[in-house]
């Protein structure tokens, strides 16, 4: 069941999920550009942010926020990838304040730039610290299609369902959505 | 003769960034890391006009040990004594986070022997994070006595996680599947004797503590937090129900078969120091309530599902919710299909509660400061993580 809020946040691809197997119930892509007005729309619907999680793909940076309300199995995680060339995302900082810190994190593990975060400096790593210590090698990055199931590629336009070789989630991911 | 270098004096990087030019009458302090109310590894930096404080800023990373890097280079196994490390005082919960999201992955069903044992010893570990918060920001508000009765109590709770366990502190005690190992005939009987012996502490440590006017006048009315704050900011647990919101992620999104057990959830509505005092002190009580009707239920069968020694969970995400001490610990594991994770994120809630510090305490006097950072709660290895 996808809420009705979920249309007006712009997301390029909107996947539920199994919430038994992933703890996730909707995942959403976006473009950075439609972060800020997205974030703001699930403000209005009372959700909360859990956090702000970066990983290293060769796509580029994938960042992912966790949000879920304060009652039921509901966590809706938005996601965004930026270049590792020009690691670009707007703050959500403003909306969520919270997010101030999570994004922070981000910036020292991983050297995201949040644009129009109010302090944007280090703050688990000393202020000497040099790099980012969560940034991978070229060679040990994994693609997104190494890294999800292939239900979730499929519905993400990301790869063709003819593709299952050993796809073994797929089929019971496909049930459970009905 | 060396000429005189102004910059000598003006600190180091944290208090340099922090100091906002030359000012009249204001006092830039720095409180910690040795302050005893930061419990050792938390500094705060704190622009003061008199006693009343007008911008605070903590400064993170003392004991920061960088666990998600480690999850990168070990195997799934590997990690699991990190676990216990990250909020040393509520060690179980942090390791059912991980235990938890890594089945979600693997797809293993544990079985409800070893449901049975999570729950009731995750329930004795958060009696013990309490009383030891309890001691400690008694402490910290100037009462000496209580953490020794504290103490007294908790001791008994490390006993019986000793003999389960082996460890007293950090412990690391769950598997994927299951406990790694069974609990004692005797541990059922034990429970339950403990939780009688709690219940008869509770009215004292009311009586003694709880109604006493002077810690009254340092909580009530101190470090208001109103609902909305609280959600921007992702606090969670006893912060939030101190707010009027009742959310427990044991009933929200039920793990482990919490939802077989009936217990309330403390809620008040007073937004202050004082009412997540109040929760604190309820949820002893409503964790006793959980434990007795655990151990009393406590099926016969396995303790552990039989999982590979390699384990390699298929591709794909998976993120798992508990309740811990302090709020909702969230762990989220990504997974290429190899013997390590991926990617492991760590979501302390002590975190995003401490981020409500500077919040809460502009305007504020100083020793209230200290007040109101005693009642988020904080465990700093878990925010520092």
């Amino acid at each position: 069941m996808i809420p009705a809020f979920v249309a007006n946040l712009g997301a390029a691809c909107v996947v539920p999920m199994d919430y038994a197997a992933t703890g996730v119930t909707l995942s959403l892509t976006l473009e950075p550009a439609k972060l800020v007005a997205a974030v703001t729309v699930l403000d209005q619907e009372n959700y909360l942010l859990e956090d702000v999680m970066a990983s290293d793909l060769q796509e580029g940076f994938e960042i992912e926020y966790h949000f879920s309300l304060f009652d039921g199995p509901t966590r809706i995680v938005l996601r965004v990838t930026v270049p590792h060339d020009a690691p670009q995302v707007p703050s959500i900082a403003a909306v969520f304040q919270g997010a101030d810190w999570h994004e922070r994190e981000c910036f020292d593990f991983y050297g995201i730039d949040f644009v129009g975060h109010p302090n944007l400096h280090y703050l688990l790593l000393p202020e000497d610290f040099e790099g980012h210590p969560l940034v991978k090698e070229a060679k040990a990055r994994k693609s997104l299609a190494d890294l999800m199931p292939l239900a979730y590629l499929v519905d993400c336009g990301l790869a063709e369902p003819g593709e299952t070789a050993a796809g073994k989630p797929a089929p019971a991911k496909k049930d459970a959505q009905g | 003769m060396q000429a005189f270098d102004p910059n000598a004096l003006r600190g180091d990087q944290s208090s340099v960034r922090f100091e906002p030019g030359p000012t009249e009458d204001k006092l830039i302090l720095s409180m910690g890391p040795q302050h005893p109310s930061t419990h050792g590894v938390l500094r705060i930096m704190l622009e003061l006009d008199g006693e009343y404080i007008l911008r605070a800023e903590p400064i993170l990373g003392y004991i920061h040990r960088m666990h998600e890097w480690m999850a990168e280079q070990k195997t799934y196994m590997q990690f699991m004594p990190n676990m216990g490390r990250v909020d040393y005082l509520h060690a179980m919960a942090w390791n059912w986070a991980y235990a938890g999201a890594v089945e979600r992955l693997a797809g293993i069903e544990v079985p409800e022997r070893a449901d049975h044992i999570r729950v009731a010893v995750t329930e004795l570990n958060r009696i013990s994070s309490h009383l030891l918060w309890w001691g400690a920001y008694l402490l910290d508000l100037g009462a000496f006595t209580p953490i020794m009765y504290a103490f007294d109590d908790r001791e008994r709770i490390l006993d019986i996680l000793q003999d389960v366990t082996g460890s007293r502190l950090t412990y690391s005690y769950f598997t994927f599947g299951g406990v790694y190992g069974d609990v004692p005939e005797t541990f059922a009987a034990r429970c339950l004797e403990f939780t009688k012996y709690l219940r008869t502490r509770l009215p004292m440590y009311k009586d003694l503590v709880t109604d006493n006017v002077i810690l009254r006048g340092r909580c009530e009315g101190i470090g208001d937090l109103p609902v909305d704050i609280a959600r921007r900011y992702g606090a969670t647990g006893p912060v939030l129900r101190g707010s009027g919101i009742a959310t427990d992620t044991r009933k929200a999104e039920p793990y482990g078969g919490y939802d077989r057990y009936e217990f309330r959830i403390p809620v008040y509505t007073e937004c202050d120091a004082m009412a997540r005092y109040m929760v604190r002190l309820d949820e002893l009580e409503t964790s006793c309530d959980i434990i007795d009707q655990a151990v009393a239920s406590l099926p016969e069968g396995p303790f552990q599902a039989k999982v590979g020694k390699t384990l390699k969970p298929p591709k794909g995400e998976a993120c798992f919710a508990v309740e811990g001490a302090r709020g909702k610990i969230l762990v989220t594991v990504r997974s290429d299909g190899g013997p390590k994770p991926y990617r492991v994120k760590l979501r302390a809630p002590g975190f995003s509660n401490m981020s409500l510090f500077c919040e809460l305490a502009r305007g504020t006097l100083l020793a209230d400061a200290v007040s109101i950072l005693g009642s988020l709660d904080l465990v700093i290895p878990e925010i520092d993580r």
